[in-house]
């Protein structure tokens, strides 16, 4: 150590340390990110199967295959109503759960916690529980609805409330986690804004709308992109719950890319399956880059 | 606390590196006998039928002839056949005897191990074998060779089930014209009739189905069948060979003999939605059991998933022959069993025969294909060959399992004039017929049938814009699946 | 206060009005939050009551809300079915390794990003970050492929081939999240927030840069280590779709998949599977009672500090 010292110029070793320390990282983006996308990248222009067996080279067919295809644009579009439902549902009920819970009754604490359970399960816990509470004939939800004299709801077996009903079942878990996110911002926010607030006569709800909400609007967009992000990776709930039907209306792009590469699909698609994921990816990114825009204007 | 964190990383390192699958160059051995790894799809194995094929494997463990043969077999109930095969096969780790759901052989057949030396070196007898069974573990390669990639083992025949006590229920007091006989439920207007007066309705809310429609979208096949029809091109030197056999042109659907046979069959189940004899809600299955539905399908193996239930007196039907021919939503009632101007018989009743294969595994990389890979090879072939073929251990096989052979000399075995529910169903396996065997028909049947007939269930689509998707979206996805996209 | 009912009755009525107001503005308050309560917890009590009940009350009418008749079978079949202490085992021990690699060379990565500033330190990290917005799901085939061709794993030669890799191990789960760029994101603002004279001294003293990170860096950045823990641990015991490809004997699986046992295409077992499916939870509620100020703190923080 001592004699490298000598050795080698400071900058050199700061170098040479720095790459030791990022060395790990490095290798593991390496084989584990980078070789795997740019095989993907690769294999999106071959038709074959996921053992790289009888490559055929065909340029772009399999991207103009994607914007052809039927059941992937089904997938784009069951994926944005699902997002249109599920991300402001979920952003406004936790934002509404923190605004609750960031009071100083007696007993908040214990609703915390309660609110925070559904999301300390996994995803796929979670939905073998809703699948069961959801059963038309059998399930809990139905025999509360019969209970209090109101017709029984079709929940998962019916594609106009199939998707709706996955929605519930990601919002009931998901919130939790946003929620307590909201909270600690609530809890950030500077007493004297909201004494000022109150002693000009300002209702609760105009504080609220009109000095909350642009306060925590970072956390708020923070909150969105990674819900947005999530959501359009909707992939364990649509396993356990529906397999993407009935009639596929809870076909999800991630779900087909995955039957495309090792589901039932599984054939000659793994090329085809690195496009289709490789068109979800652009829409991700356009999905995010709008909502970063819309921040950045927001903080303006 | 620096050596800790050493000894932490080397842990971790250690752990990542002996933990892996391991290599496939040695064969393990248990008591002097070779272990072969046995796999069946766990829709195979479902709870009931799985301890009884368990037991199975332990009983045949024990004969004398597996001592000679020197294998141990280890049975395992796996999920998502056949991914799970294809991605062990990648890797070298695939089983070495297979249940082998017989319908997905042509989407499979990199990873399953052609037998035809062995059937031709060892004298297999297939006419013994009924021959849909047989035929469909035969899958045609590219220069037009039959290649054989398994024995069949079982016959899976799917029937409608038929609650008696509801029908006699029913029955009580009426006129003999108004009553529902059990025995003579042959054909489609039959069925339909019988559904629409089991169906008992409180208000507009249906208390109890006449007939299970939510899983028709699953028996499609059955009654394109029945309907004397097909819905795949099998035939090899057809230019069209592997496609739907339906026409595009619409003003063609009511002359073409075979597309008219599909959309009848769509027709079919149109009135039979629209009848509403269904309430959605009570499931199928468990509605059955629980006697809220009269009528519902099921394979063989349906009355050991519904053992525990209170529903105990049924029979098994096998699907009505199609009587019905449509143009729009207007029904005309035609004979069935006679044919058409064409010379194509209008309908008969069977369905669809489910079953199980034995195949061998085989490792998708030639470098896994190694002296003791073909040895374990050999060895589940003999398995194979005293499962299938020695009568005394397929006996003992088939009353373990409570199954029907797909051995077709052994179906007059007294065991089978035992059973009621067998008894019934085995004089019409003549009629059953397999799925057509081309590369990517359980893709096309799952995602393109499935789908677009759930929505003709739903409402959202008409018996035409349903036949045309099925034609469209099934066309392209047979032919991606087959290379030809 | 009773001399002001005394003096001012307008003042007292405004005053009980008041008074009245917030007790039913509390008590409103608190049946909203109560119901919202009975909602999140309605379907662990379900899952609960249907794990615990005889066979022949599920999937039966009437649908009641307490057993008649109370069992264990639904568990002992789950212990009979799968190998439920094994695949509990590999859970803790993918998520502890993941928890491991992830702190320690995603501190070790994100110091180096933000405190040595070597060359090109800027691009590699811009690099990194920017593959954070791809979906997992476009390298799925590709990843197996990789841990499949791994050279010298489990019988593979130095080129990869003729072993199995990593398929059906652990390590093909651990592997590719092992070191997350998330996890060195997230490390990277805390360090970036520390002031860099902290180890001008021990600098000069010529201590060793390792030791500088571990000794005097690392502890300050205790808060965030903690919130990534709980992140990497959430990931890794939730995680379903990798294992589900990758892994295939029962005995390396892990808990996430063991539901499949008890729900076929064809069969839906639902006494095993909600039995099941607290059991999977559990150990997580446990966790999560026992450490809940570090839970919601720690998902605070990864929130706030974006």
């Amino acid at each position: 150590m001592r004699s490298t010292r000598y050795l080698l110029s400071f900058k050199t070793r700061r170098n040479l340390i720095g790459y030791l320390f990022v060395l790990p990282a490095l290798i593991f983006f390496v084989v584990f990110v980078l070789l795997p996308l740019g095989l993907s990248v690769y294999l999106s222009f071959f038709r074959t199967d996921m053992f790289f067996s009888e490559m055929e080279f065909i340029k772009f067919a399999n991207y103009t295959r994607v914007f052809h295809d039927k059941l992937y644009w089904t997938s784009v579009r069951n994926i944005l109503v699902y997002t249109v439902m599920a991300v402001p549902l979920n952003v406004a009920f936790s934002l509404l759960l923190a605004a609750l819970v960031n009071s100083k009754l007696k007993g908040v604490k214990v609703f915390r916690v309660l609110y925070y359970l559904p999301s300390v399960t996994s995803a796929v816990a979670a939905s073998t529980v809703w699948l069961w509470l959801m059963n038309p004939g059998y399930g809990l939800l139905n025999t509360m609805l019969d209970a209090v004299g109101l017709p029984s709801a079709t929940w998962l077996s019916h594609s106009s409330s199939a998707l709706f009903s996955v929605t519930l079942v990601t919002v009931w878990q998901g919130v939790g986690a946003n929620m307590v996110i909201f909270l600690a911002a609530l809890q950030n926010m500077p007493a004297q804004v909201y004494e000022a607030a109150r002693i000009d006569g300002a209702n609760k709800f105009t504080i609220f709308f009109r000095m909350t909400l642009p306060l925590i609007a970072p956390t708020m967009f923070f909150i969105l992109t990674m819900t947005l992000i999530g959501a359009f990776q909707l992939y364990d709930q649509v396993y356990v719950l529906t397999s993407g039907g009935p009639a596929n209306s809870t076909m999800t792009p991630v779900y087909l890319i995955w039957q495309n590469s090792f589901g039932t699909n599984a054939g000659p698609q793994a090329g085809y399956a690195a496009a289709q994921s490789f068109v979800l990816f652009v829409m991700i990114m356009a999905v995010t880059i709008v909502v970063r825009r819309l921040d950045r204007d927001n903080t303006k | 606390m620096r050596k800790l964190l050493i000894a932490v990383v080397a842990a971790v390192l250690m752990c990542s590196c002996t933990a892996c699958g391991g290599g496939t160059s040695k064969n393990t051995y248990e008591d002097g006998k070779l272990v072969l790894k046995v796999w069946a799809p766990d829709e195979y194995a479902g709870a009931q039928v799985k301890a009884k094929f368990q037991k199975w494997i332990d009983d045949l463990n024990a004969r004398p002839e597996m001592e000679t043969i020197g294998v141990k077999l280890k049975f395992q109930a796996v999920q998502q056949m056949p991914t799970t095969l294809n991605t062990s096969a990648m890797a070298g780790n695939q089983p070495d005897l297979i249940v082998w759901d017989r319908f997905a052989t042509p989407s499979n057949t990199q990873v399953l191990y052609p037998l035809n030396d062995l059937i031709a070196r060892d004298g297999i007898d297939s006419s013994a074998f009924m021959a849909e069974a047989y035929n469909e573990l035969t899958v045609y390669d590219k220069e037009g060779n039959a290649v054989q990639y398994g024995l069949p083992m079982n016959l899976d025949p799917w029937g409608i089930y038929i609650n008696t006590d509801i029908v006699n229920e029913y029955n009580q007091g009426k006129e003999a014209s108004e009553q529902i006989d059990v025995n003579d439920l042959g054909t489609w207007t039959k069925v339909l009739d019988a559904a629409k007066k089991l169906t008992v309705r409180k208000g507009s809310e249906i208390t109890r189905s006449g007939l299970n429609t939510t899983s028709a979208d699953g028996q499609f096949f059955s009654f394109v069948f029945t309907g004397a029809g097909e819905l795949i091109n099998t035939d090899r030197n057809s230019p069209t060979y592997g496609d739907t056999v339906l026409v595009s042109d619409v003003s063609q659907i009511q002359t073409d003999s075979k597309t008219k046979r599909v959309y009848d069959t769509l027709g079919f189940f149109q009135e039979l939605y629209d009848a509403k004899v269904c309430n959605t809600g009570h499931g199928g299955e468990d509605a059955f059991g629980n006697s809220l539905c009269a009528m519902t399908y099921g394979s063989i193996y349906f009355p050991q998933k519904i053992a525990n239930y209170p529903a105990k007196n049924y029979k098994m039907l096998p699907y009505p022959a199609r009587d019905r021919s449509y143009a729009g939503k207007t029904a005309t009632v035609i004979k069935p069993n006679e044919q058409d101007a064409n010379g194509m018989l209008n309908g008969q009743a069977g369905g669809m025969l489910g079953g199980y294969g034995l195949a061998i595994g085989q490792p998708k990389n030639k470098a896994h294909r190694n002296a003791a890979w073909e040895e374990r090879v050999a060895k589940a072939w003999e398995v194979i060959k005293l499962w299938t073929t020695d009568d005394e251990i397929n006996r003992l096989f088939f009353t373990a399992t409570e199954s029907i052979t797909a051995r077709a000399d052994l179906l007059s075995d007294e065991y089978y004039s035992q059973d009621g529910i067998m008894k019934d169903i085995i004089p019409y396996l003549d009629n059953y017929k397999m799925r057509p065997s081309v590369a990517g028909y359980e893709q096309f049947e799952a995602n393109i049938c499935r789908s677009e007939i759930q929505k003709l269930q739903e409402g959202s689509q008409n018996a035409l814009t349903t036949l045309a998707a099925i034609r469209d979206d099934g066309n392209t996805q047979l032919r991606q699946a087959q290379g030809r996209g | 206060m009773q001399q002001a009912i005394v003096y001012d009755g307008q003042a007292a009525r405004d005053r009980t009005r008041r008074i009245v107001k917030s007790v039913l503005g509390k008590t409103a308050l608190y049946l909203v939050m109560a119901l919202i309560a009975l909602s999140m917890v309605l379907p662990f009590y379900w899952s609960f009551v249907t794990s615990v009940r005889a066979e022949s009350e599920i999937l039966r009418l009437p649908v009641t809300l307490w057993p008649q008749t109370f069992t264990a079978a639904h568990y002992r079949y789950v212990f009979d079915t799968i190998p439920f202490m094994r695949m509990f085992l590999n859970s803790v021990a993918v998520t502890a390794i993941g928890m491991f690699t992830n702190l320690f060379f995603g501190s070790l990565a994100a110091y180096a990003f933000s405190k040595i500033r070597f060359s090109g330190h800027k691009v590699i990290f811009n690099i990194m970050l920017m593959s954070m917005m791809i979906p997992g799901v476009i390298t799925l085939i590709p990843t197996f492929f990789v841990l499949l061709r791994f050279p010298l794993a489990g019988g593979n030669n130095i080129l990869g081939q003729n072993g199995a890799g990593f398929y059906d191990s652990l390590a093909a789960v651990v592997l590719p999240g092992a070191i997350g760029v998330y996890g060195i994101f997230f490390m990277r603002q805390f360090f970036a927030s520390l002031p860099d004279d902290l180890a001008e001294s021990a600098r000069l003293d010529g201590a060793n840069e390792f030791l500088i990170f571990f000794r005097i860096y690392l502890p300050l950045v205790v808060p965030g280590l903690m919130t990534l823990g709980i992140f990497t641990f959430q990931s890794g015991w939730n995680n379903f779709m990798w294992p589900n490809i990758v892994l295939q004997s029962p005995d390396n699986q892990l808990l996430t998949m063991a539901f499949k046992f008890f729900k076929t295409p064809t069969e839906v077992n639902f006494g095993p599977l909600m039995a099941i499916s607290l059991m999977m939870a559990a150990p997580v509620l446990v966790l999560f009672v026992l450490m809940q100020k570090y839970f919601i703190q720690g998902v605070a923080l990864g929130g706030v500090k974006d």
